[in-house]
């Protein structure tokens, strides 16, 4: 068995906004492995990136970790000082966020951004640090480095600028990548591409990924393991191939039917019915009751534990809870 | 090596927009001409700024001195040429002082927010509703006259506005999703703030910096004429107009070219620093100067 990189247990972080307690996360936990890839998936604001914010420690102001533990390497990230968490950020973990677009410093050059993460992390000379510049940028697939290595951020396009990101985050030779719905912004072939590199990379540096998406069809292809996230719940924990051939969270079944299918009419594609809840105020017990086709009476009571109902195959549903 | 777009766009967007306006063409020669004055002013001048010479008091401009002499017998042409060194000394280092105290605090406040954000504000906000002529007076009192004491006087009165500015500008960098790649990378705060922030908000800084030049060059022109700043003999621009007060019945000419200079120096930094906000907005990408 390999070795367990991160392990989260029982994480709930909750925001104090103005209107009122933003219930985030409750009870959110999942571990990886060393180079396994972890899908997460769900709706929009079910928690995806607030669990990734809760594990870089880059949550705003308002948000407060009420229980949980983050255990990476053996340490909990949740006690570490800010020195300390800082030493982790982009030396262990590394984040490639959402929009490539937005997330490079528009005045500095390449260069400049990723020698910032050479230096900061590492005792190297001047030299040396830009060899290393242009090897990650080969790294990514980036053609004639040493001429984009002087480019500013507008001078390249959507799919240059993520694999700069992504060489940005490789810098420090994390352990750990979490990439933010890094495909939202690229179009379908640049997509295709992307992900051949990560495969790549991913074999090269031996990193584990947590991948957050909302895009089935990538966590078919990239993906491990599943986490499906619904309204700061886990609802399904297990391996790709159970997901796709045996989802057993009503939630889940929707997902999968809701993914358009070559061969298939676009009217055919089924929807969810209803939205995704007001965190403000979620809908008591389990909070699917309301979009649920087997909706039963004990779920408006009582909230269904997270349970291993097949071998390593974890859902929170009443349907599989016996008593 | 083919030299960065963004390198040749900005500054030569910028250049560009520059040189196609006539007004900003004239306030950058003039400066230039102040600048080369000021440091070959000893190659120049006809006359020594301060020996008297007692043959030849308060004569009216002529062939021999072009802005005449004051009751000392000293030509004035010579004292206003020198008098350009005091004036951008003090502009500068003024400019210098007020940009060292307002930037850092300004980029503290701004990005970290909370207790240092309200400590740093409420400071500059009791800055900002005493009135600054009468510090500066006090002060540069205090201080004991000279250029350095000008120059501290002046730029303590002018940080608040520059660190309001950069707070302001840096509350706006702050939430651009790159602060937080940058922050998610274990990049430090002390970092962020000066290599990340600070280059972004360098446009409206120049700006700022080149606009308050005058304002700095005018009160140190009002702190010499009311007695506080430079002591005479120095040939200080605002001193000479005080001196030559007396005599403006009898010889205009002792207070007015001096009070010509400050006027043409201030006009020149105002119109360069104009020309430089509509050259380096943004805004008016490929649309040329509106004039």
């Amino acid at each position: 068995m390999t070795k367990i990189l991160l392990d989260i247990k029982d994480l709930i972080v909750y925001f104090y906004t103005e209107e009122g307690i933003v219930k985030a996360l409750e009870d959110v936990g999942f571990s990886i492995k060393k180079g396994e890839t972890l899908g997460l998936v769900g709706e929009t604001g079910c928690g995806k990136s607030t669990t990734a914010s809760t594990i870089m420690y880059l949550l705003p102001p308002t948000a407060r970790v009420l229980k949980g533990e983050i255990v990476f390497k053996g340490k909990d990230l949740l006690k570490l000082s800010e020195n300390e968490i800082n030493e982790i950020r982009g030396r262990e973990i590394a984040m490639v966020y959402q929009d490539p677009m937005t997330s490079l410093n528009p005045v500095l050059t390449v260069e400049d951004q990723i020698a910032e993460v050479l230096i900061y992390h590492f005792t190297m000379a001047k030299k040396e640090v830009k060899e290393r510049a242009i090897n990650l940028l080969k790294d990514v697939d980036i053609p004639a480095p040493e001429r984009v290595i002087r480019m500013y951020p507008h001078e390249l396009s959507g799919g240059m600028k993520q694999r700069v990101m992504i060489a940005m985050a490789l810098a420090g030779n994390p352990d750990l990548l979490i990439l933010d719905e890094p495909t939202t912004a690229l179009d379908v072939t640049v997509q295709a591409q992307f992900l051949n590199l990560i495969e790549k990379l991913q074999e090269k540096y031996g990193i584990s990924i947590l991948w957050i998406t909302h895009d089935l069809t990538v966590i078919a292809e990239m993906a491990d393991m599943v986490v499906v996230m619904y309204a700061g719940y886990v609802v399904e924990y297990t391996d790709v191939t159970s997901l796709f051939k045996n989802s057993l969270h009503p939630y889940t079944s929707l997902l999968l039917k809701a993914v358009p299918r070559i061969g298939t009419r676009v009217n055919d594609l089924e929807i969810i019915p209803g939205v995704v809840p007001n965190l403000l105020y979620p809908p008591s017990g389990c909070r699917f009751h309301p979009r649920c086709p087997s909706v039963k009476s004990i779920c408006k009571k009582q909230k269904p534990p997270l349970m291993e109902v097949e071998n390593n195959h974890f859902v929170a549903c009443h349907l599989y809870n016996e008593n | 090596m083919v030299k960065s777009y963004l390198e040749r766009s900005t500054v030569q967007v910028v250049k560009r927009r520059l040189l196609r306006d006539k007004v900003a063409q004239i306030g950058l020669f003039t400066i230039l001409l102040i600048i080369l004055i000021s440091i070959f002013v000893p190659f120049l001048a006809p006359y020594s700024p301060v020996e008297p010479d007692y043959s030849k008091t308060l004569q009216p401009p002529s062939k021999n001195h072009f802005f005449g002499t004051d009751e000392f017998g000293r030509d004035i042409f010579s004292r206003t040429l020198y008098g350009t060194r005091y004036a951008l000394i003090v502009g500068l280092g003024v400019v210098f002082l007020a940009s060292a105290i307002g930037i850092t605090l300004g980029l503290l406040a701004g990005y970290f927010g909370g207790i240092t954000d309200g400590m740093i504000m409420r400071t500059v906000d009791i800055m900002m509703s005493i009135p600054a002529l009468v510090l500066a007076i006090a002060l540069a009192g205090v201080l004991g006259g000279g250029l350095k004491s000008i120059i501290i006087a002046i730029g303590v009165i002018s940080w608040a506005s520059l660190a309001r500015l950069v707070r302001g500008e840096t509350l706006s960098i702050k939430e651009e999703p790159y602060i937080e790649v940058a922050d998610s990378l274990g990049i430090s705060n002390l970092h962020i703030i000066f290599k990340h922030i600070l280059p972004n908000i360098s446009s409206s800084l120049i700006v700022y910096t080149t606009l308050s030049m005058p304002d700095a060059i005018l009160t140190s022109a009002a702190l010499s004429f009311l007695g506080v700043g430079m002591q005479p003999p120095t040939p200080e621009w605002g001193l000479m107009v005080s001196e030559g007060r007396n005599f403006l019945g009898s010889a205009w000419w002792i207070s007015t070219f001096p009070g010509l200079a400050i006027m043409v120096i201030s006009l020149t930094f105002n119109i360069v620093g104009d020309a430089l906000r509509d050259a380096l907005d943004p805004k008016l990408e490929g649309k040329g100067i509106i004039n």
